[in-house]
């Protein structure tokens, strides 16, 4: 028997990690560890916001299934991880 | 008891021994300069602020005089400190009123972290107040003034001064800094203006400060609500053109010239994002000042956003 690899998920960084403000499509968020604020697109915007609504995180594959999720989001998911507002993780949620 | 009413002597002698101690908005000031041309700066741009008395906590002691050593005679510079440090390299003498109003502006954005304070312009009518962030050479300063001479009260040329609790404004009325071809742009727009000695081949070039209307000094106290935010832009032979601008734009205009927001972490966010959520924003290019006084009058009318 082989143990199957454990499958990574997709998190947001929750409301004790970034404050978030939204105008119309625009998200400003401010990031507690960097202590860096951000203007996101509304890709990007739309993006963040889809997984935040969901605290388990979900799969790459589950991705596109989100409620909101815009199309080729999946491409900008690593800018959105290297402002520290998504992370790709086994285990508990960020 | 308001500078004016001290009489020259007194003023002077004050200043020389370093017991002139007067009010700008939230702030006391304790000034010490022997130097005449900083005497006569403050006697004229300060003329409408009032005098404090000794007892009142100051919140800067600050001096402009000369250095010690030859270049006290030689080539004189000025020197500015500050609770007795000497934060600042040396100046050319001529400097010396020039190097006050910086220094006042470093003390305040350096140390007021009470308040966030803000690289913007502001001024108010009616109870609203415009703020006018933006980086040196675009226009802001030189509009402010067209706007303190046309029914606007200014608060600051250079320093927002945001409350953290109200999300209101705090007015310094503190003198206007014009640069180079603005000074005559604001002597002919505003002839009633009194305008202080050029100062020339500074770090900005040539310098002249305005003094600021006695009305916006006599109302220095009364807080403003923040109701636009407006990223100027001057524009040689331009006509004026007031364009909406996303809120999360102008907020990251806001947050760009802050100079403590970074101070105040998740505060800061909620603070300016919440002022934010009250204006109405635009950007604006002008070419004229007349022109832009219009366009300010005519959004002033509009009312509240």
């Amino acid at each position: 028997l082989t143990e199957s690899p454990p499958i990574a998920r997709w998190h947001a960084a929750g409301a004790h990690a970034v404050a978030c403000h939204r105008w119309g499509d625009d998200v400003v968020v401010y990031v507690h560890a960097t202590g860096a604020t951000h203007w996101l697109d509304a890709e990007g915007a739309s993006a963040y916001l889809a997984l935040r609504a969901v605290p388990e995180g979900v799969t790459s594959a589950a991705l596109a299934t989100l409620p909101g999720w815009p199309t080729h989001a999946q491409e900008i998911l690593g800018e959105l991880e290297a402002l520290g507002l998504v992370r790709c993780a086994d285990g508990a949620p960020t | 008891l308001i500078v004016a009413e001290l009489g020259h002597q007194e003023l002077r002698r004050r200043m020389h021994a370093g017991r002139l101690r007067l009010r700008t908005g939230p702030f006391v000031l304790q000034l010490h300069s022997p130097l005449r041309a900083v005497q006569d700066g403050v006697e004229l741009h300060y003329a409408h602020h009032p005098v404090v008395d000794q007892s009142v906590f100051a919140d800067f002691h600050v001096s402009v005089q000369r250095p010690h050593g030859l270049r006290r005679w030689y080539r004189p510079q000025v020197v500015f400190g500050f609770d007795g440090e000497v934060p600042f390299t040396p100046l050319p003498g001529d400097q010396g009123m020039p190097m006050l109003e910086w220094g006042l502006n470093w003390c305040v954005s350096s140390h007021c972290h009470q308040y966030l304070v803000i690289h913007a312009a502001a001024v108010e009518r009616g109870g609203r107040a415009v703020i006018l962030p933006a980086p040196p050479g675009s226009g802001k300063s030189t509009l402010c003034a067209g706007l303190a001479f046309s029914g606007w009260r200014l608060l600051s040329d250079e320093l927002t001064i945001i409350d953290f609790d109200s999300r209101h404004l705090h007015g310094l009325a503190r003198p206007v800094s014009l640069k180079n071809a603005s000074i005559d742009v604001l002597r002919r727009f505003a002839p009633d203006a009194r305008i202080g000695a050029v100062v020339h081949e500074t770090t900005k070039g040539s310098v002249a400060h305005v003094r600021p209307p006695p009305a916006s000094v006599e109302k220095m106290d009364e807080p403003a609500q923040p109701a636009w935010v407006v990223l100027p832009k001057y524009v040689p032979q331009a006509a004026p053109k007031l364009e909406p601008l996303p809120r999360a734009q102008a907020f990251m205009h806001l947050v760009d010239n802050a100079f403590n927001y970074h101070l105040h972490g998740a505060n800061g966010f909620a603070a300016l994002t919440a002022m934010v959520d009250h204006c109405d924003c635009y950007q604006f290019s002008y070419g004229r000042l007349e022109d832009a006084v219009e366009v300010f009058a005519r959004l002033a009318d509009r009312g509240a956003p």
